[in-house]
C-alpha cells in the first residue's frame, strides 16, 4: 500500500541498488506482494528481474512515461503491500509526478558536496509539491556507500551530515554500506537471501544491514501514519 | 490463542504491516498535474517528454513573378513602404490595392458623366 520514491537528481548516488535492496527485504521479510517500479529510462531492476533469483511475491514494471508514471503507482498499490519507485537520476517531469504520489521520498547521497547540493533540489521539490498537494510527503536523506565501519567517516560526511541537520533535513540513522554484495545482486541476480554464503563475502553483514534499513522504513512509515 | 500468535510465522512483530494499510494518496487530478508541472519546473525539473515536431504552415504559391520598375518621388515612396508596412502586405499587394481603388474611381467617374 505505501508508495516509497527513490530521488534524486542526479545518477550515480545509488538510487537503483537501495531501491532493490529494500524491496528484496520487504518481499523476504513481509512476505507480501512488492512492485518494484522502473522508471529509470536504461531499465536496469527490469534487466535485474530477468535474471534467476526473483522472489515469486515481487514484480517489476518498467515505466519510463511522465503521465504514465502516475497510473502505474496508482494502479500497484491496489495490489501491493509496497510500491517502491526507482527514478531516473534527472531532473524531471516525471520525477515530480512520483513524488505527488508518494507516502514517503527517500533521497540517497554519497559523502560528497555535489551530491549534497543535488539532495537539497531533490528536498525543495518535495517541499514544493507537498505545498501544491495540500499534504505533507515525508522524505529521508539516505547516505549511501558510506565506509562499512561506522568508526570511519570522512570529513566530508561528517560536515555534510551536520549540514543538512541544521537545515532541518532529516537522515535516516541507518546508512547503506558500500558493499560488494549489493553489487552481486545485479551481477547474479537474485536477492541477499540468495546469494551464496562462500562466494559473497561480508554478505551476513550486508544482509544486517539490509534489514536495519528497511525496519527503519517502516518505523517511518508508522510514525507519519500516526501523527 | 491471540490474534498475533495465530498470523503465519515470519509477519509477526517488526515486519507485521497491517497497521500501514490506509487511504491511498489521491492521484492529481489534470488540473493539479498541470500546476505541480509549473512548480517543478521553477526548481528544474521539466518535461522531458518529446514535443510533436512544429510543421511549419504552408507557403502561399508563388504568384507574384512579373517585375516592374518605376520611378516615383521620395515622399511617395516613403508612403508607400509605410503604408506596406502598417498592412503587413508586400508591394506587391499594396499596387493592387492601389489599382482596385483607381479602377473604381474611373468607373465613378464614368457613371457620372452618363
Amino acid at each position: 500500500m505505501p508508495v516509497i520514491s527513490f530521488v534524486s537528481p542526479k545518477g550515480g548516488v545509488g538510487k537503483t541498488t537501495a531501491a532493490l535492496i529494500l524491496a528484496t527485504e520487504l518481499a523476504a521479510k513481509v512476505g507480501q506482494q512488492i512492485t518494484l517500479i522502473d522508471a529509470d529510462p536504461n531499465l536496469p531492476l527490469s534487466k535485474w528481474s530477468l535474471r534467476p533469483g526473483m522472489p515469486s511475491n515481487m514484480e517489476v514494471i518498467a515505466d519510463t512515461g511522465e503521465a504514465t508514471i502516475v497510473d502505474s503507482i496508482a494502479e500497484s498499490r491496489e495490489r501491493s503491500a509496497f510500491v517502491i519507485v526507482d527514478l531516473e537520476g534527472v531532473a524531471s517531469g516525471r520525477v515530480t509526478n512520483a513524488v505527488a504520489m508518494s507516502d514517503l521520498a527517500i533521497v540517497p547521497i554519497q559523502a560528497s558536496l555535489l551530491d549534497a547540493e543535488q539532495a537539497a533540489r531533490a528536498v525543495s521539490l518535495i517541499r514544493t509539491t507537498a505545498r501544491a498537494r495540500g499534504r505533507e510527503i515525508p522524505y529521508r536523506i539516505l547516505f549511501n556507500r558510506v565506509g562499512a565501519s561506522a568508526r570511519i567517516r570522512t570529513r566530508n560526511f561528517k560536515s555534510i551530515a551536520t549540514s543538512m541537520d541544521e537545515a532541518g533535513i532529516v537522515a535516516f540513522e541507518t546508512q547503506l554500506a558500500d558493499r560488494e554484495a549489493y553489487r552481486s545482486m545485479f551481477s547474479h541476480g537474485g536477492t541477499l537471501q540468495s546469494l551464496d554464503t562462500a562466494t559473497v563475502t561480508t554478505i551476513v553483514a550486508a544482509r544486517a544491514n539490509a534489514e536495519q534499513f528497511a525496519l527503519e522504513v517502516i518505523d517511518v512509515l508508522r510514525a507519519e501514519k500516526a501523527k | 490463542m491471540t490474534t498475533e500468535k495465530s498470523k503465519p510465522a515470519g509477519i509477526q512483530g517488526l515486519w507485521d504491516v497491517s497497521d500501514l494499510e490506509g487511504p491511498s494518496v489521491p492521484a492529481p487530478s489534470a488540473t493539479e498535474r498541470q500546476s505541480l508541472a509549473k512548480a517543478g519546473e521553477r526548481l528544474g525539473f521539466a518535461s522531458r517528454e518529446p514535443t510533436p515536431p512544429k510543421v511549419a504552415p504552408p507557403k502561399p504559391e508563388k504568384e507574384m513573378t512579373a517585375r516592374i520598375t518605376i520611378r516615383i518621388r521620395p515622399a511617395d515612396k516613403q508612403r508607400v513602404e509605410d503604408y506596406a508596412y502598417r498592412q503587413r502586405k508586400m508591394l506587391g499587394d499594396v499596387m493592387a490595392d492601389f489599382l482596385d481603388l483607381a479602377e473604381a474611381r474611373e468607373r465613378e467617374a464614368e457613371q457620372a458623366k452618363g
